[in-house]
Parts: C-alpha cells; structure tokens; sequence
C-alpha cells in the first residue's frame, strides 16, 4: 500500500480515504462531494471513504449515500464507497461485494487515525500553538505565517487565528508587515494556566509490580533499543538536556511524550518493561507517565547519546505535572534568562 | 521439616569433615550454594532447606571419590539419612534402583542433611538425563545419581574460602530450564509439588534474587552460550531454543505457577514473602531479558 497525495492510501485501484469523528450530515456531504471531484479525474479507481468512530448510523449513512448517487452520473457513482468503523465493534458497514482491500491492510490506517484523535481539543491546540511559538522565540527562530502554525500544531487555520488574537489581545504579538508573528516575551504565567487548563496534559501512568522497580535510566536506555521514533523521552531526564543544572538528583520517574492521541499504540510500554502496570489512582506515585502530544510536528531531537527527546516546553510541562515546580520554575527562568542575554547580544 | 541454614557455617563444616584432597571435587548446589553467593541480600543471611547437595566432579574418578568422602564422613561420626523403601544394604547383588542415596546428616544434628551427586559421564550428556550407579563403601552399597545438565554447574565454580567451590547461580539455572522444558508430572517424595514447579521457581528464585542484588541479569544469555558450546556443542542451538520453554509454560498454568511461587516462598524466598504477582513480573522480565535474548544469539 502507498500514500498519494489527494487521499489517504491507494491500493490497487481503490483511493482510501480515513477520517474520524465525521457526525455531521453537512460534513458526510463535503465528503461524498470531495470524492466525486477526485474520481472524476481518475475514472478508473474507485474511492472507499472509512468513517471512524462516527456518529451515523448504517442506515443513516446507507440514505444518504444512495441519495448522493442518484445525483451524480451512473458511472462515478458505481465507484463510490463508505464504509463505518466502531473502535469496539470494527467494522459495522463495509462495501465486502464490492470492495477487495484486505481488512489488515485498513487497520495500521485506521489505528494512526484514532490516536491523532485529540488534535482537535481546543484546549489541545491552543497550547499547542502557544508551544510552538514559545519553542521558535527559545530557539530565537524566524517568525511564523499562521499557515505554517496551523500545518505545525494539526489545528485549523481559524483556531491558529483566534489564538493569535488572543494572545495579541494580552500584548504578547509581534507581527511584521508580512503578518507573520512572533512573542514578545515568554508568557510564564498565561502558559502555566494554559498547561494545566489543556486536556493535551491527560497522561496515562503506570506503576511497577515486580517490587524491584527499574531505573528511570535503565528504562530509558531500554526505550533506546526499540528505535522507536514517536516516543521521546520527557521529564527531568529530557529537561537534563536543556537545562542540565536542574536541580534534582536522580529522576523520580521516566516521563515518556508520545506523538499521537490519548490512543495511541502503548504496546511498547510493555518491551519497556513487563512489569509495568497501568494505574488510575493519581495519588499513587508512578514509575513511568506517558504523555501525549497531538500536535501535527513532534519536534523530537536526539541527543548526542541517541536518546529521543521531547522539546524543552514538553519537559518543563511534564516537571510542574510531576510536582517539580520548584526545579520547573528555576528551569523556565534560566531558559528565559539565558534567550534574553543572546537575543541582547 | 524445614530449617534456616547458615550457608557459611554448612559449608565451613562439610569442608572440615571432607578428606583434605577430595575438597577441590566438590561443587555445593542447590539452594545452600544460592544462600552462599547471595548471602548480603537475604534478609537474615539463612536459607531454609535441609538437604545439601554436593556433586563430586569430574566423572573419571567419582566413584572413588564418592567412597572416600562418603567414608570419612560416617568415620567421622555422621549418620546415614534413609528411608525404610530404600534401606542400608552390604549385598552387592541389590539392584542399584533399591539403594539408598548417600545422604548423610552430622551426629545429633538431623535438621539437614548432605546428599552426594554424581557428575554427569560423556555417555550421560548424550543419552538420557538422569543416571543411577553403584558405589560400594566399607559401610554398605549406596546409589549415585546424576542429571544430564548438572554438568553445566562444572563451568567456572566460584571458590570458597573453605576451598569447597559452590555452583554459579546462572548455570543452576539453566541446568533446571533445560532438565524442564515442559511441565512434568513427577511429584516430589509424598508431596503434591511437581518437581518441574519446584525447579523452575527456584529459576526465578535467582533470578529475584539477581536484581535485589543489583546485578544484571542480562549477562546471563552469552554466559549460558558459552557454557552450551564447552559442554554440549553439538546441541547449542537446539538447547537454546529449548531453554525458555517449560518457564513460558509454567507461566500460562495458574495452578503451577502459584505452586512454583508457594516453593520459592517456602525456601529461598522465605523471608521475602514474594506474591504471584510480583514473580510474574520477574517471570516476564526473565523471558524477554535472558531466555528469550539467548535464543537470539544462537539465530
């Protein structure tokens, strides 16, 4: 299977399309529109567009596809397919006659769609842009278009907008004659409340069973060894790099920044160490948190040891989580200190 | 009945009473030989057992041997531990099933006992993975047994100060992961415990043990390797592939593995109180660090 362009995955001579959370009948209709136009000039390939987690009905989504294919020609029509996906249940509609694309092929699709779910919390993606114009004026990079915001956090372009408003609103903008834009300063205490205030902070927390926990360490010279390149490491061991006179000896735990949704793939959590066991008590301490982060571009790097890490916004995010708000507050004001004077100079 | 045994003080005692130059041909296995090495991390340094097992190596000579230690023992006043099923015996036409095991216990103390083994022949190691031989005494015939894998305990024995050497708690434990590829129905003496659910609990009794001792368990499949290609390099591979087996099987088998954790309880863990849910944490972390790591070295 191989990505194009104009949809998700093509397979022999069937476009595929994945989108979740698809509940409204205007938006079901953009999309029967989109596919027809798309078909149209590839008149041999047929289009499977695979709703997930959606809220129509079989029924629902059958009326309206049989509605939409009277009003177009017979033969576009004849290459037109849904299909509905329960993240319980599967498949709950699927074209089976008509479509021959291997179920196992359209899984790895639809699971990256469910954990890119999340993307479009708002509070997620305020704090996601707000991240990443902290992250260019720390690394004093060029300003940025809204555009290229909006391609960066996965939000879209009237969320980037509206947030730059905001933002502009607290005199936190500035904005050149070609409206790109940058901070002024950093905003400690609009993103602190940001941070607590966004559901992107969910994490989920696992604690060790064996009675002999392993090291933070041990741990993440093991998540070295599993090459894997959406998770990162967070935390104080991520903050280390940074910052590394950050005042903690040792590492109470492994913070782990995971690029995706709330459901995303966790299987690795068990390479990581068999002995790991999700908790729900968040009074209970953890020995390994994964968090999550929903935006479009992870902007991970790798240490020189070739460690993966998480940007020093996720690692300061994950100290005042942790309860480090001492080492955090110490972190973030070296961080600005240090951005002031080169900016000075 | 079980008792705290101090590993020092058996080992310092068996070495006194042992014939000065048949001390270099012992090797203390067992749970007394895992008391000895990881003494600084059992919580009050015993170990509660009450047999001690020594095997006398190499095979050449271990009938000979056999006799001189087992003599100068019951010379030196210890007495034979037997069963009325297996009673003394001085005919030498008694068939070598129905003698009894050298098992010796010292005058007024039979809270232990300490057990002779043999060390496994050239023809054992091929063949079948116990053997039984005869040894004549000047107090009666006894048996000899000896177990395929026990050889493996013979790789690089670490030294005592009581020059009596004790078995590497790694190559014990691969001994038992190969002598239990599956779980068997052999039970031991009148108890209801499989002899496969004992042996490979105290598999993951050391390992538990390795990582409360802060070392690292991951050493253990080119250490295991090594040993393969010195005393079974015709079957690397196929005892590689084989060795991790009857631990994934005890592990899937509740009422196994709850009994493998009630022995590790009743001896080398005694004082640990391991819960099956933590030894399922080490059973795992055993299979995707050590047996399943040894099966990739030999791909």
């Amino acid at each position: 299977m191989q990505k194009i362009s104009s949809c998700d995955f093509v397979w022999q001579n069937w476009q595929v399309w994945v989108k979740s959370r698809i509940s409204t009948v205007r938006d079901l209709r953009a999309i029967l529109v989109g596919m027809a136009y798309d078909l149209q000039l590839v008149p041999e390939q047929r289009g499977l567009y695979i709703l997930v987690d959606s809220k129509f009905t079989k029924a629902r989504l059958e009326s309206e596809l049989q509605a939409f294919k009277e009003i177009v020609d017979d033969k576009l029509a004849e290459g037109i397919y849904l299909a509905l996906f329960e993240r319980d249940k599967g498949f709950v509609y699927f074209p089976e006659q008509q479509c021959n694309i291997p179920l196992n092929e359209l899984k790895p699709l639809i699971q990256q769609e469910q954990s890119s779910i999340g993307i479009s919390s708002p509070g997620a993606t305020r704090i996601a842009i707000l991240n990443l114009l902290i992250l260019q004026w720390l690394s004093q990079g060029e300003p940025q278009t809204t555009e290229g915001l909006s391609i960066a956090s996965g939000a879209s372009y009237p969320t980037v907008f509206n947030t730059i408003k905001q933002l502009e609103a607290e005199n936190l903008i500035t904005r050149q004659t070609d409206r790109r834009v940058s901070l002024k300063r950093f905003p400690v205490n609009l993103w602190k409340r940001w941070v607590v205030e966004s559901e992107a902070r969910k994490s989920v927390r696992f604690r060790d069973i064996s009675g002999q926990p392993r090291t933070p360490e041990d741990m993440a010279e093991r998540l070295k060894k599993l090459h894997l390149q959406n998770v990162a490491i967070g935390g104080v061991f991520g903050a280390r790099y940074y910052y590394p006179k950050l005042d903690i000896t040792g590492s109470p735990r492994l913070d782990l920044v995971v690029h995706g949704g709330i459901n995303s793939d966790l299987e690795f959590i068990k390479k990581l160490d068999p002995a790991l066991s999700p908790i729900v008590n968040v009074v209970e301490p953890a020995n390994v948190v994964v968090h999550f982060l929903s935006r479009a571009e992870a902007m991970f790097i790798k240490d020189s040891n070739g460690f993966v890490l998480a940007d020093p916004i996720e690692c300061l995010a994950n100290l005042y989580q942790g309860g480090l708000d001492y080492q955090a507050d110490d972190m973030l004001s070296k961080l600005i200190i240090k951005c002031e004077e080169e900016k000075e100079c | 009945m079980l008792v705290d045994l101090s590993p020092e003080k058996i080992i310092e005692m068996v070495s006194i009473t042992m014939p000065q130059d048949s001390k270099k041909n012992i090797i203390v296995i067992g749970s007394l030989a895992a008391g000895h090495y990881f003494y600084d991390v059992l919580k009050n340094g015993g170990v509660r057992t009450k047999d001690v097992d020594c095997m006398i190596w190499p095979h050449p000579k271990v009938k000979v041997l056999a006799k001189n230690v087992a003599e100068q023992l019951m010379n030196n006043g210890w007495e034979l531990n037997y069963t009325k099923e297996y009673p003394p015996s001085n005919d030498k036409k008694t068939p070598v099933e129905e003698l009894p095991i050298i098992r010796l216990h010292p005058k007024e103390d039979n809270n232990w006992f300490l057990e002779l083994l043999n060390s496994p022949n050239k023809k054992l190691t091929q063949t079948s993975v116990r053997s039984v031989e005869k040894v004549k005494t000047k107090y009666g015939y006894f048996a000899l047994c000896g177990f395929k894998y026990l050889s493996l305990v013979e790789v690089n024995p670490i030294q005592t100060q009581y020059q009596i050497a004790i078995a590497r708690p790694e190559m014990m434990a691969l001994a038992n992961l190969l002598h239990h590829p599956v779980i068997g129905n052999e039970t031991i003496g009148t108890t209801n415990i499989k002899r496969s659910n004992k042996d490979l609990g105290r598999v993951l009794a050391l390992a538990y043990l390795m990582t409360e001792s802060k070392k690292d368990l991951r050493e253990w499949p080119r250490l295991w390797l090594d040993a393969l290609e010195e005393k079974f390099p015709n079957n690397v591979s196929e005892l590689s592939l084989v060795a991790g087996s009857g631990l994934k099987k005890l592990i899937q088998q509740e009422q196994d593995f709850e009994q493998a954790v009630k022995t590790c309880n009743d001896g080398l863990l005694a004082n640990y109180n391991i819960t099956s849910e933590k030894m399922m944490a080490t059973a795992l972390r055993f299979i995707d660090d050590v047996t399943n790591k040894l099966e990739e070295l030999t791909k």
